[in-house]
């Protein structure tokens, strides 16, 4: 017997590929209705995105992610891929366009994924994580950004310090010589917080 | 050793370079490019009216802060991929491949692609060995199998 959690997922994918291929296809599935904006700012912004190639790309992230639905493959994935679209939808269905009718189908479409990816939480254990590493960190202090750029308390070596000189370094030279107009100094003054972290660290390293 | 310091070099560029132009939409820093082809000024416009460029310049400044203070990174770059894809196709299909504004697209999605490459491991349970789903309410009884 199928789950209910299943029959939602099959739901979510049945609501998602018909309505992209409706965009792509129009002929192909007439009887499908989708979303018809009447408000002259939802028009405009539809109309942009559509004449833009962004309403396709937005479009082929529902088709594919609806598939991957419908065939149970890499659904936590689709589910977060599909999340954008979703709440975008419901931003110019709700915000937007503010048709009640509209808001309710957009609002109810993004419940059923925001549901499905609390369904699947555990999925995303290593998305949520806090104090993941990337590659080629290590969980010890000094070999990971948070003990050197964000934590001035983690207890880095100077040794090690040093050495994250040099990507700091790197970074204030990038926006200071290759950016151009007031993003570098904005990029700059952004700067000045993991240089203090830094600073600090390095000041209370011994050795 | 290398990878490492890419890394570091990486995500301090990235950071310094979303949280300004996060907050530049919220307080001014500097003269936001609006475009300078039709269609690329039309979409600008089209989302500033409508108040969308606001939900998407939260999330960039958003996930900026959270990179700069080390807060669930992999989330922040999750979140973020949708924005940096945006800027990127708005600077070289819509403002043109051959022009200024298409190197900043691609440093923008570049920085996101290669840091969600370097956090790789925290997104393998997204695409296999994830448990069956299960109601968010439903509390998992001892003995209960997890997958």
């Amino acid at each position: 017997m199928m789950r209910p959690l299943d029959m939602l997922r099959l739901a979510l994918g049945a609501i998602m590929v018909p309505t992209a291929l409706a965009y792509f296809l129009p002929d192909l599935l007439p009887f499908v209705r989708t979303a018809t904006w009447e408000g002259a700012m939802a028009v405009r912004l539809m109309d942009q995105l559509d004449a833009s190639g962004l309403l396709a790309v937005a479009k082929f992230v529902q088709l594919v992610g609806g598939l991957a639905l419908l065939l149970n493959r890499a659904v936590p994935f689709a589910l977060a891929a599909m999340v954008t679209v979703n709440v975008c939808g419901a931003f110019v269905a709700v915000i937007i366009e503010g048709a009640p009718g509209l808001s309710v189908l957009a609002l109810g479409v993004l419940a059923l994924n925001a549901l499905l990816m609390f369904a699947y939480i555990e999925a995303y254990a290593g998305v949520l994580a806090n104090g993941a590493l990337a590659d080629g960190e290590e969980e010890e202090p000094g070999a990971n950004y948070n003990s050197l750029f964000v934590n001035p308390l983690a207890g880095a070596s100077r040794k090690q310090l040093l050495v994250a000189l040099a990507p700091l370094l790197g970074a204030a030279w990038f926006f200071w010589q290759v950016v151009l107009g007031l993003n570098s100094l904005t990029g700059l003054v952004v700067l000045v917080l993991p240089a203090l972290v830094w600073l600090v660290s390095f000041v209370r390293a011994k050795g | 050793m290398a990878m490492r310091l890419a890394v570091w070099w990486v995500r301090l560029v990235y950071v310094a370079w979303m949280v300004p132009a996060g907050l530049n939409h919220f307080i001014q820093l500097y003269p936001q490019p609006t475009g300078n082809q039709d269609m690329s000024t039309g979409v600008f416009l089209a989302l500033i009216d409508s108040g969308m460029f606001t939900l998407v310049k939260a999330v960039e400044l958003g996930a900026g802060l959270m990179l700069l203070f080390g807060w669930r990174v992999p989330l922040a770059l999750v979140m973020v991929l949708p924005v940096s894809f945006t800027v990127w196709y708005w600077d070289t299909e819509l403002q043109g491949w051959w022009t200024p504004s298409a190197i900043y697209g691609w440093g923008v999605l570049g920085c996101n692609v290669f840091l969600l490459y370097a956090y790789r491991a925290s997104y393998k349970t997204m695409w296999e060995g994830y448990a069956a789903p299960r109601w968010p309410w439903h509390k998992v009884q001892p003995g209960e199998a997890q997958s």
